[in-house]
């Protein structure tokens, strides 16, 4: 997850291996926000919130893999792929003085446990400093008790012969085998970054198109997911790769159907976006969407927000003041330099920077690039 | 021998690197907590 000063966050992590668990959720008013629910796997397998079901109240009772009871009148079951899932809550806020009513729906949200024992929780794996056998450990324990999805088991089946699928710690694993999972953790994980590192996204006018980074659930649709080729990877291989480099990257990214991120680093002219230049884009019209759209600035390499003499760190439909042109179109100003006008400027750093363009419940024409971001003009 | 099981757990790792990550995090925004957010199953499992 990448910090922006849209939304805030609220987490939760579930299990219901005892039985279900009800969440509510209350009125926001027509506030955006959005509560998405990924699997130990990092499936993406359920969303609650305006795109998904609405900003009135609701209830959803949170089920096992294999639950079979009923559910109370008025709620909506969601089966939970494994035992465990985390909640990522997005709430739209408007500012400082907003914080106090998205605090007090965030209060307004709550977890009810319903059954009468404990949950059997995340088994422990005792560390034993070895870094790679330990991970092998984990992914050991952990992937017995949460199995993948049915198309996975035979893939997953094919590790045995590293000792990662039986009773046996890996550490009493024999000589050849510990030095083949040492290998194999570096390897993998080399593997991992040059996918993340290289992209396999598309890049129009200096943004990379990120649409599809989260795609590869191909098996569990809940509530507010798409059961739609065009979001799920259909090559089994690259669908394996790409989930890795997503977690590593963008741990519990969005589907971009909820919330679309793209990002440049290079003005029209192929060349670094620096604080000392200054630029302009044009967005006419403004990006289409059903929820709002910012540009959010961040500094390079560390991507942390820009401190700057107007305390704006991204700019949007939201913004006060925020001037359009004739037409609706907006033209925005990214200088570290203060400009005249200031009403559509997003201050820039000294040096090099990166600014995301945060497009939350886009409309179709953004996913399947009839509209078109223009680049980042230089203009001195 | 040694290679092909290098490579076979290569692919392992790429396989099984989302589920060992997300509940190490799950684990971490559980147990310990983050930032000033404190963790929501206290005293519960987590790895040592």
């Amino acid at each position: 997850m990448t910090i922006n000063n849209d939304t805030l966050y609220s987490m939760a992590q579930v299990d219901v291996s005892a039985g279900p668990v009800r969440l509510d959720v209350p009125d926001t008013g027509g506030r955006y926000y959005v509560l998405q629910l990924v699997d130990a796997w990092t499936d993406n397998f359920a969303y609650v919130g305006k795109r998904a079901t609405g900003t009135g109240p609701g209830t959803f009772l949170l089920v096992a893999p294999g639950w079979d009871g009923n559910a109370p009148e008025g709620s909506t079951v969601i089966r939970f792929p494994t035992d465990v899932a985390s909640i990522v809550g997005r709430w739209a806020v408007d500012g400082p003085d907003d914080l106090p009513a998205v605090h007090a729906l965030q209060d307004a949200t709550t977890l009810t446990p319903l059954a009468d024992r404990p949950a059997a929780g995340v088994p422990p794996v005792p560390g034993s400093g070895d870094e790679a056998l330990d991970f092998w450990e984990r992914y050991r324990v952990w992937s017995r008790r949460f199995p993948p999805a049915e198309r996975d088991r035979d893939r997953q089946a094919r590790f045995a012969p590293l000792g990662v699928a039986g009773d046996a710690p890996v550490h009493d694993a024999d000589e050849a085998v510990q030095r083949a999972l040492r290998d194999g953790y570096a390897r993998g994980r080399a593997v991992v970054e040059g996918t993340l590192r290289s992209g396999s996204s598309p890049v129009v006018n200096g943004w990379h198109l990120t649409f599809h980074a989260f795609d590869y659930n191909a098996d569990f649709f809940e509530v507010g997911t798409r059961d739609d080729p065009s979001f799920v990877i259909a090559d089994p291989e690259q669908r394996v790769v790409e989930r890795a480099a997503a977690a590593l990257g963008g741990l519990w990214g969005n589907h971009a159907y909820e919330a679309a991120y793209v990002m440049t680093y290079v003005d029209d002219q192929g060349e670094p976006l620096t604080g000392e230049r200054t630029y302009t884009l044009t967005l006419a019209p403004p990006p289409p969407v059903d929820g709002f759209w910012s540009l959010t600035m961040y500094d390079v390499p560390h991507y942390f927000l820009v401190p700057n003499e107007i305390d704006r760190y991204s700019i949007g439909d939201r913004t006060p003041g925020l001037s359009l042109d004739a037409a609706g179109g907006v033209t925005i100003t990214m200088s570290q330099a203060r400009p005249d006008e200031v009403a559509n400027w997003l201050p820039a750093p000294a040096g090099a920077f990166r600014p995301v363009l945060r497009m939350y419940v886009p409309r179709p024409a953004v996913l399947d690039g009839t509209y078109e971001l223009p680049p980042v003009v230089r203009v001195r | 021998m040694d290679d092909d099981l290098g490579r076979l757990a290569a692919q392992c790792y790429v396989y099984g690197f989302p589920l060992v990550f997300d509940l190490d995090q799950l684990l971490r925004y559980a147990t310990t907590g983050v930032g000033a957010v404190p963790g929501s199953w206290p005293g519960r499992t987590t790895r040592s």
